[in-house]
């Protein structure tokens, strides 16, 4: 039997639908979490709006644009914005994406996959290391959904993600549906990858819906999410070695609040039933 | 392939929709290929429709979303921010619909009261100031994130007509052009015709900011000494009350 665990935190992805609610701060939740490049402006409401989310809830600051994979570099100009608004915001935690999205002159502004290759490797932890001296702190990469592989690649992601916080001192946010959907779309085990996911860098974790394309799940958070990947937070808290922040997140067909509310106290008792598995 | 190859091969693949780079990742790699395409171009759409709601009732969706695709394949984003991308559609769009300045300039209306929303916050002048101001050392700016558009059509009364729901105007085009004020006040977005001598001051002040007694010269060389005073009067309550002015006292050092 291990020690107990520090509490786990239960939290939701803010979206505009529920701003005056966290605004208002009568959201059952621990911590929100927001985009931050919705926040990475010179005024108006937007900022008015998180400030004063931030008087109630701790705020996690998740981005999409940091693009540690880009194979010519960070833009300095987005670490800096980002470093002001998480000095004004004194975030919970600053995470993106283990992913790159623009090359010099373009930006996809989507999620795009990298081989897991030493090249990467190499190239990511240098990024990483890179991103925290700017912004003064430990960043989280979260694990994405992927619609390819790459025959180049030389280890399986899990791997990639422990080393990369072995060699730069980042954390990690595992995306409970990304595994999901990435197995599906891939064909590898996703039981097998939590099994072998380094949590001891887990400081948060994602869950959320995703859909079913013609040729392959598409990560739309649109809908509730489903039962096998409420079976992968449960494996996956078994494991879990330090407190993490649990939440869920849902980007399109946001429905009420309470809904929400209702998955977050399903993840409260997958949870819980996972603790009372380890202890016994 | 190396990361370096891979990333230009996907980002073509991303930009032109050509096969050829495609190819680089074998067969296989086609059907997640499709769906990293279509989530680019279906973000890009989505995110111009959002922000030009006016402009794609005006034009209906046809032509709107042809407008638009033609766009993103034209100039494809640049910026790490995707805020940043619908200017390039109010910069490109007499060039997609040729001839038709309604349009063009409607888009570039809707454009200016989206970007104002998140410009800078700075604290309006207001009627309590009037009595508190040294004017002699008063400095005037422009509200957050104003523009000052020079219009030859009517896109004012089509998106006036449109956001209220009220029978649209036909498009109409003159020589002159207006003077159409943007700003934000409070967190609202607002715009309206400047009157001719209002609209040789804002042009100043949204160059830099401009001294009070620079203004009152201004209008004096348009107006006359004593029309001058009067009017200051009344800009300075007009700009008080709708909130489009900033006005912040400069001690100047002593000599």
């Amino acid at each position: 039997m291990r020690e107990a665990l520090p509490m786990t935190q239960f939290g939701l992805g803010m979206r505009h639908p529920h701003y005056s609610d966290f605004v208002a701060g009568h959201v059952p939740v621990d911590f929100a979490e927001v985009i931050s490049e919705n926040f990475m402006v010179a005024g108006g409401k937007p900022l008015a709006t998180l400030r004063a989310v931030r008087e109630h809830y701790p705020v996690a600051l998740h981005g999409v644009s940091l693009s540690v994979g880009s194979a010519t570099g960070l833009d300095l100009d987005y670490l800096h914005r980002l470093r002001a608004l998480a000095d004004e915001i004194d975030p919970l935690f600053v995470s993106d994406h283990l992913c790159w999205t623009r090359v010099p002159g373009f930006s996809s502004h989507d999620l795009l996959p990298l081989p897991c290759t030493s090249e990467a490797l190499d190239l990511v932890a240098r990024h990483v290391s890179q991103a925290q001296s700017v912004l003064g702190r430990q960043i989280l990469l979260e694990n994405p959904s992927a619609y390819l592989g790459f025959a180049q690649s030389e280890m399986p992601e899990w791997a990639f993600l422990a080393a990369l916080c072995e060699r730069s001192g980042c954390g990690l946010l595992l995306d409970i549906n990304n595994v999901y959907v990435s197995a599906r779309n891939l064909g590898f085990d996703p039981a097998e990858y939590i099994a072998q996911f380094p949590m001891a860098h887990v400081h948060q974790i994602h869950l959320a819906g995703h859909s079913e394309g013609e040729a392959l799940l598409i990560d739309t958070h649109d809908r509730a999410v489903c039962d096998p990947v409420w079976d992968l937070f449960e494996a996956a808290m078994l494991r879990a070695e330090r407190s993490v922040a649990v939440m869920i997140e849902r980007d399109d067909a946001i429905p009420a609040l309470n809904e929400l509310l209702g998955e977050l106290d399903v993840a409260r008792g997958r949870a819980a039933r996972a603790q009372r598995a380890d202890a016994s | 392939m190396n990361l370096a190859a891979i990333q230009n091969a996907m980002a073509d693949w991303l930009r032109t929709g050509d096969p050829a780079s495609a190819d680089h990742f074998g067969e296989s790699a086609r059907p997640g290929l499709e769906v990293y395409l279509n989530t680019y171009r279906m973000q890009l759409l989505q995110c111009l429709a959002e922000i030009y709601p006016k402009t794609l009732e005006w034009l209906g969706d046809e032509r709107f979303y042809a407008a638009a695709r033609q766009h993103i394949m034209a100039q494809p984003p640049a910026s790490w921010t995707l805020d940043a991308y619908p200017a390039s559609l109010a910069a490109n769009m007499a060039g997609l619909c040729p001839g038709d300045a309604v349009t063009a300039e409607l888009v570039q209306l809707e454009h200016a009261l989206d970007a104002c929303q998140t410009a800078a916050d700075h604290a309006p002048l207001t009627r309590a100031m009037f009595t508190r101001l040294d004017w002699e050392h008063v400095v005037l700016s422009p509200a957050p994130g104003a523009q000052l558009l020079a219009h030859h059509s009517n896109a004012g009364a089509i998106w006036s007509a449109l956001a209220h729901a009220q029978p649209r105007p036909a498009g109409s085009t003159t020589a002159d052009p207006a003077h159409i004020l943007v700003w934000r006040s409070g967190w609202v977005p607002c715009f309206r015709v400047l009157d001719s001598d209002e609209a040789v001051i804002f042009e100043r002040l949204i160059q830099a900011p401009m001294s009070f007694t620079a203004a009152c010269a201004e209008l004096e060389q348009q107006l006359g000494q004593g029309a001058a005073i009067e009017r200051a009067g009344l800009l300075l309550a007009r700009w008080a009350d709708e909130e489009s002015v900033c006005a912040s006292e400069v001690q100047y050092p002593a000599t």
